[in-house]
């Protein structure tokens, strides 16, 4: 299998900015991080709360200024989820339009091609036409979520980020989502990297687990050999926790 | 408009902008009739209180009040319209520029937009056309650079706590140029806080041309402006005829009013 992502020994730090009564202080979030994606694979990062994984999926994207290492992308604009449908919708715009921005952008197709293709990715994600003259603030938290994804996959990335996607959704809106989430893996062969502190969220989607805790990886296998036989004893407890 | 009815559905929109609305109305109109020639003098009305002929009175001239205020209040909108048009635009392209990019640049304008506020605008201004001498383009112009600083610091905020937010990182990601984010993606969003400013810059700038003119360092003496009739209706008052100098000040008091109860407006939901 081809390779989409790789991760090399990548370490990161933030700097917290001293004042008159605090020295400035270098907390280390990210110790030696590797890993591979692979084309068609949905991998899994999991680890409490603080333990790093939003930073990794910021040193991918490239909105990390700084980190050591190395990161090798064999895709182009690999796109992200965020966990907050609220803030990641413009606002001050409807859904027709930021569906059709990304494509105005890419500038090869024309106005009707345009409107096809959102008026099928909308089809896509279980939102009919209608849709594309809502604003964000009128639509539910399921819905936005939605509409996030498809705003991902308008441009066609082949590697999806996904931070906590349903963490902020109700139980029955979450099992829809992570539903759509693998229909779009199967029809457009996406690549996921899929963070979550929830190891059920991750078992109905993913292939593969990282287990992240205090910036290192601890384990990184199988997703049935992560709940059959966990090797290391945090990931035992992430499962226990989970049962 | 539909929507900023919805949008603001309080009364102090309503009231500011209908009293807007009527006095640009009534303004604009005075461009284009007035009851008589502002400047036709008739020795045969000199000084007179309201009467049914002259509704707001006549000057020392026997020139029609009314018809004076009308092309004043003309010159004054028209001032302002230039002052905040002049200050919006530039303080948003500055505003943005620093706010977005940040670094540098944005240090050393942000402290020169802090020195010319420490000063009180109106200060400043007459020190400006101290130098540069009295005329309605004059005024404009120092009045609109004055005015600057306070917008490029209001739309500058908005881009420093907008461009961090979630969607505009998705924007990036899908590729949307800085340029078409700042104009496209941001901009929209700062409308909220740069519409009752742009009121409250009304406000401020009908208020700035009149105590210029007041103080003789507006418009030059041959033309009319609120201002200039307020300093000139200050003989009246001492000649014991106040009518003058009220109906002058009732048209400034009306007009920043309107500005206000729109800028309030603006700044409540509901
Ligand atoms: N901008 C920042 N400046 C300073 N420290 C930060 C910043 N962002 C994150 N951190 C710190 O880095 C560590 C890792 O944060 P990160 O957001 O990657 O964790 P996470 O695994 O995504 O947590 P969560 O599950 O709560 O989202 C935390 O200890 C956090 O306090
Ligand atoms: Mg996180």
């Amino acid at each position: 299998m081809n390779k989409i992502l790789e991760v090399k020994h990548v370490s990161a730090s933030y700097t917290t900015q001293g004042n008159a009564f605090a020295r400035e202080k270098v907390q280390i979030v990210l110790h030696d991080v590797s890993f591979d994606l692979y084309e068609g694979e949905a991998l899994g990062l999991v680890g409490e709360s603080g333990s790093g994984k939003t930073t990794v999926a910021r040193a991918i994207l490239g909105f990390l200024p700084r980190y050591e290492g190395e990161i090798i992308h064999h895709s182009k604009r690999p796109q992200l989820i965020f966990q907050d449908p609220y803030t990641s919708l413009n606002p001050a715009r409807t859904v027709g339009w930021i569906l059709e921005e990304p494509l105005k952008v890419y500038g090869k197709f024309d106005a009707p091609e345009r409107r096809r293709r959102i008026i099928e990715m909308l089809e896509n994600v279980g939102l009919s036409e209608e849709y594309m003259s809502r604003r964000p603030s009128e639509l539910s938290g399921g819905q936005r979520q939605r509409v996030s994804i498809a705003a991902a996959l308008i441009v066609r990335p082949r590697l999806v980020i996904a931070d906590e996607p349903v963490s902020a959704l109700d139980v029955t809106i979450q099992a829809q989502i992570l539903q759509l989430l693998d229909e779009m893996r199967e029809k457009y062969g996406l690549s996921y990297l899929f963070i979550s502190h929830d190891m059920n969220v991750v078992y109905q989607l993913c292939d593969r687990v990282i287990v992240m805790k205090k910036g290192v990886i601890v384990e990184d296998a199988p997703i049935d050999d992560i709940f059959d036989h966990p090797q290391h004893p945090y990931t035992r407890e992430l499962v226990e926790a989970s049962r | 408009m539909k929507k900023l009815f919805a949008k603001h559905n309080n009364w102090f929109f309503k009231a500011g902008f209908i009293l807007t609305t009527v006095m640009v109305f009534i303004v604009l109109l005075g461009q284009v009739w007035t009851p008589y020639d502002p400047n036709a003098m008739d020795a045969s009305v000199k000084a007179q209180g309201p009467t049914l002929r002259h509704l707001l009175g006549t000057d020392f001239f026997g020139r029609d009040i009314l018809s004076r205020i009308l092309e004043g209040a003309g010159a004054t909108l028209q001032i302002a319209f230039f002052v905040v048009l002049i200050g919006a635009v530039l303080g948003t392209v500055i505003g943005a520029l620093t706010g977005y990019f940040g670094g540098v640049v944005d240090e050393v304008l942000m402290r020169i937009c802090d020195a010319i506020t420490a000063f009180p605008s109106v200060l400043l201004a007459l020190i400006a056309i101290a130098v540069i001498g009295p005329g309605r383009l004059n005024v404009i112009m120092v009045l609109g650079c004055v005015f600057i600083p306070s917008f490029a610091r209001i739309v500058r905020a908005e881009f420093v706590r907008i461009k961090r937010l979630n969607y505009i990182s998705l924007a990036r990601l899908q590729g949307v140029g800085d340029f078409r984010i700042m104009l496209k993606h941001i901009l929209p969003n700062t409308l909220p806080t740069l519409l009752p400013a742009i009121s409250i810059g009304f406000n401020n700038a009908v208020l700035a041309e009149a105590s210029m003119s007041f103080l003789g360092v507006g418009v030059s003496a041959s033309e009319v402006s609120l201002g200039r009739m307020l300093s000139d209706s200050q003989n009246y008052i001492l000649r014991g005829l106040p009518w003058y100098a009220v109906f002058v000040g009732l048209t400034i008091a009306l007009l920043i009013l309107g500005f206000s109860l729109l800028a309030e407006g603006l700044q409540q939901r509901r």
